[in-house]
């Protein structure tokens, strides 16, 4: 929360001459691309989402089921990285359009975020009743116009949801429109941060993004809620027809199959030609030695994280109303907050207590500690705190939630005490979604890159920004075995949402 | 004394509401040993919070609650949960979905050998005939299945109160009443003190050896099923239990008291009601008998066909409805004008 108010604070910091010449010169640029990406990615990931859902929840085609499930893997691909291959593939070649621009960095992320409107909408589609699908037939409306004024409308939130969740992720992408060379607010802080070395001017940019994402939060939230409201309202019985027209079968699978091909399998395929043929790199000892660093990292960020939301959620159980919890709910608002701004955010204030207790050490003892917070692993992780505590929280408090305050009450009326119900009850019933969370900021840490590549510490590295830094030094294919392991490790979490969403859908 | 429990000016609120209204005010109520008492009433009326207030999971505010002549909640002081030695049944059971059915039922099962514990698993197994279904999983057994194990397992570790929220209200209504009956008989065979809570009356007529009647957090009549269904003490007891339609009572010129179908029989009122000027008086559908003879004539409405008797909604001089049974053999048509006859044992009588 303390950097947060760091950031606000900025704002009455006066505005200085880099201030005034980034206002003049690139600031409307930064915000029309930034905003222009947001929205050019929800439009895309809305189109490709909707429509790779109706189309695999009412159709019959030839490997549906497979192909609903590849439909998620883009999600293993992170966004820069499917940038990095794509350069590759259009350089090599003579007659494809440059993607190093606004449209590319939109196609390009949407073409890995797109899932999320997908998964949601699928989910909603399949929710809604059977009934009202034949009525609407009965009625004499085409697939098209159930498609249209029926189905789309009632699964608006959780459509919504989805368009939002990727067009927050687009704002904060950081990566993708570096390497793609479009500026936008996190390229600009970033480039004004260390490229001019104004912190001030950089942390009043970051002041003004965050306030844009607030504003995407605040749909986000309210679309949740009506999401949680649709939820609730029983249907008689699910949307399971499927309707097999021989003359278009081929057809729709080869619409399913293209987002597949060209978010995972392409790219995919490219990077491991690369490794194998083209790729400088070796799979050595340095190369493996930037892994043993990356996993330890991550595991030792996803331990910490699971824990601290695990503590979070109970707080949450068990005084729902108290003013710690409401607390936590802004802490973890931290998911909307792009890298750049999270890195700023926790560095100045750090870096300035490092600094205050240096001169203390110095003028009282005559030594200093150096660097106790900033520049070290701490602060990396305090950063992968506030961007990943959410999604960590809601995996583990959707575990908590299935465990119903009646099973704790039986527990007591049986005699068990408060450490017995955690122990033999609450633990083995959340141990699933412990894992889940632990496994997904594991991954997530592992794709990271611009916290990382700020905050790390000295001569330290991962698999993501070794990659970054590669690609950005025009050795693409030699940035192929990093990004390959990365993908790989990605897919882990796509498994586990597909196992979670089947494993529900069972249940019903 | 040898009451069991005893509740007595039993206070309850949630602390947060705006009007700092109570969810249960000045409750009395007691159990010899093993009785069993039902609190019945609709939904919203706080009879689940009188069960979790007995049960320790709600701290009271002011009132007592006496569990063998020992206090064991008051303002000031509640027993834990733990330690009260009462069983609890809930509305959906609350199984414990990662341990098989032995183990739920085990688990407040302490101080005991491994041996003892399965004797006692088995013994209770046994008892509700699943002993089959032993190593299952909750989610793999019907909700009555389910609720059976959550009756053996409240009752596993021997507690001397059982108290049993809504146990019925998942349960298929067909094997509902012969379920009903076989947890009576149990609970009779085990001779515990149980208290259970429902919406539902005849639920509550067929278990409970007394019912309290609860509305808007306060208890309206405590008493047997008969009593309560033939001497109601208010308006909404009459209202809420049985059916039932009110008609006006007026004094004529003579000083007798007569409703729109006769004469009443002045023996059979109580001294204080004669004294107010507008009564009225409930008739049950048995208070009215349908008789072809009869020269009182009502139109009949409404139908509703029962298997052995007709439920005839009736309409006499076009505007006193009445309810009335007849055997099915007597099958008259909506419209018909039928004979009926006023036969009335207890007069149940309201100010108006």
């Amino acid at each position: 929360m303390v950097p947060f108010i760091f950031l606000a604070s900025s704002i009455f910091i006066p505005f200085n001459d880099n201030w005034h010449h980034i206002a003049e010169n690139v600031l409307l640029d930064y915000f029309v691309n930034s905003l222009s990406l947001a929205i050019g990615v929800g439009f895309c990931t809305f189109i490709i989402g909707t429509t790779t859902a109706w189309l695999t929840s009412v159709y019959d085609f030839p490997f549906r089921k497979i192909i609903s499930w590849l439909l998620l893997m883009p999600l293993a691909m992170p966004a820069y990285i499917i940038a990095i291959t794509y350069v590759g593939i259009i350089d090599s070649t003579s007659f494809l359009p440059d993607i190093r621009n606004l449209f590319g960095a939109i196609i390009m992320i949407s073409l890995v975020l797109y899932p999320y409107v997908y998964i949601l909408a699928r989910g909603a589609f399949l929710e809604q009743s059977k009934e009202l699908h034949e009525n609407s037939q009965i009625l004499g409306a085409s697939q098209f116009q159930i498609f249209l004024k029926v189905s789309i409308p009632m699964a608006r939130p959780a459509i919504i949801l989805g368009v939002t969740l990727a067009a927050m992720e687009a704002l904060a992408d950081f990566g993708t429109v570096e390497f793609l060379g479009v500026p936008t607010f996190t390229t600009g802080i970033f480039r004004t941060w260390f490229g001019m070395n104004d912190t001030v001017t950089a942390t009043q940019m970051a002041t003004l993004l965050l306030s844009i994402v607030f504003i995407f939060v605040f749909i986000e939230q309210q679309s949740r809620k009506k999401v949680r409201y649709s939820e609730n309202i029983k249907t008689q019985s699910k949307l399971n027809y499927r309707i097999t027209s021989k003359k278009n079968n081929f057809f729709i699978a080869v619409i399913c199959i293209f987002p597949i091909a060209f978010g995972f399998i392409i790219p995919f395929l490219q990077l491991i030609y690369w490794s194998i043929f083209i790729s400088n790199e070796s799979w050595d000892s340095d190369f493996f030695s930037i892994v043993n660093d990356t996993l330890l990292l991550a595991f030792l960020a996803s331990i910490i994280i699971t824990i601290i939301s695990l503590l979070i959620t109970y707080i949450k159980r068990f005084s729902p109303k108290s003013i710690t919890n409401k607390f936590m709910q802004i802490i973890t608002l931290g998911y909307a907050i792009p890298g750049p701004v999270v890195a700023i955010a926790v560095l100045i204030p750090f870096a300035a207590l490092d600094n205050y207790i240096n001169q203390i050490l110095v003028v009282k003892f005559n030594f200093s500690l150096g660097l106790i917070f900033s520049g070290t692993f701490f602060i990396l992780i305090f950063a992968y705190c506030i961007r990943f505590l959410t999604v960590s929280s809601r995996t583990i408090s959707s575990g908590l939630e299935s465990i119903s305050l009646a099973t704790d009450d039986a527990a007591k009326s049986l005699g068990a005490s408060t450490k017995n119900i955690l122990i033999k009850i609450h633990f083995p019933m959340l141990k699933t979604s412990l894992l889940t969370s632990f496994l997904i900021v594991f991954i997530d840490v592992m794709k990271e890159l611009p916290l990382t590549s700020i905050l790390r510490p000295f001569n330290f590295n991962t698999l993501s920004v070794k990659a970054f830094e590669l690609a950005s030094d025009e050795k693409i294919a030699d940035a192929s075995n990093a990004a390959i392991m990365i993908v790989l490790a990605g897919i882990i979490p796509v498994i586990l949402i597909t196992k979670n969403i089947l494993g529900k859908r069972n249940k019903v | 004394m040898n009451k069991k429990l005893i509740i007595s000016d039993l206070s309850l609120d949630f602390g947060k509401d705006k009007n700092n209204r109570k969810i249960l005010s000045n409750i009395n109520f007691d159990l010899e040993e093993s009785e069993i008492g039902c609190i019945l009433g609709p939904s919203g009326c706080g009879k689940t919070s009188l069960l979790r207030a007995i049960a320790g999971f709600e701290n009271i505010i002011s009132g007592t609650i006496l569990k063998d002549g020992v206090c064991i909640s008051n303002s000031l002081e509640n027993i834990s949960v733990q330690n009260r030695k009462m069983g609890m049944v809930f509305q959906d059971y609350a199984l414990f979905p990662n341990m098989d059915i032995k183990s739920n039922i085990a688990f407040g099962l302490k101080g005991m050998t491994k041996a003892d514990k399965e004797a006692r698993v088995n013994y209770l197994l046994k008892l509700v005939n699943l002993d089959k279904h032993k190593d299952k999983y909750p989610h793999e057994l019907s909700g009555g299945e389910q609720q059976r194990v959550a009756l053996i397992r409240a009752l596993a570790p021997s507690p001397e109160i059982i108290l049993l929220d809504e146990p019925f209200s998942n349960i298929d209504a067909d094997i509902k009443e012969d379920l009903v009956t076989d947890v009576r008989v149990l609970l009779k065979e085990l001779s515990i003190t149980s208290i259970i809570v429902t919406h539902d009356q005849y639920e509550a007529f067929n278990i409970a050896d007394k019912v309290a009647i609860m509305n808007n957090g306060k208890i309206e009549q405590i008493g047997n099923a008969y009593d309560i269904y033939h001497k109601p003490v208010n308006k909404f007891v009459a209202d809420f239990i049985g059916l039932g339609v009110f008609v006006p009572i007026v004094k004529n010129e003579n000083g007798i008291f007569e409703t729109p179908l006769g004469l009443l029989d002045k023996n059979k009122f109580h001294k204080d009601e004669m004294k107010y000027k507008n009564l009225e008086m409930l008739l049950r559908p048995d208070d009215i008998i349908h008789n072809d003879e009869s020269s009182t004539k009502a139109i009949v409405i409404e139908k509703q066909f029962r298997g052995a008797e007709f439920l005839y909604k009736l309409l006499y001089n076009d505007k006193y409805p009445l309810l009335c049974y007849a055997p099915s053999h007597h099958d008259h048509r909506i419209g018909e004008s039928i004979g009926i006859e006023l036969e009335i044992e207890h007069y149940v009588i309201f100010e108006k």
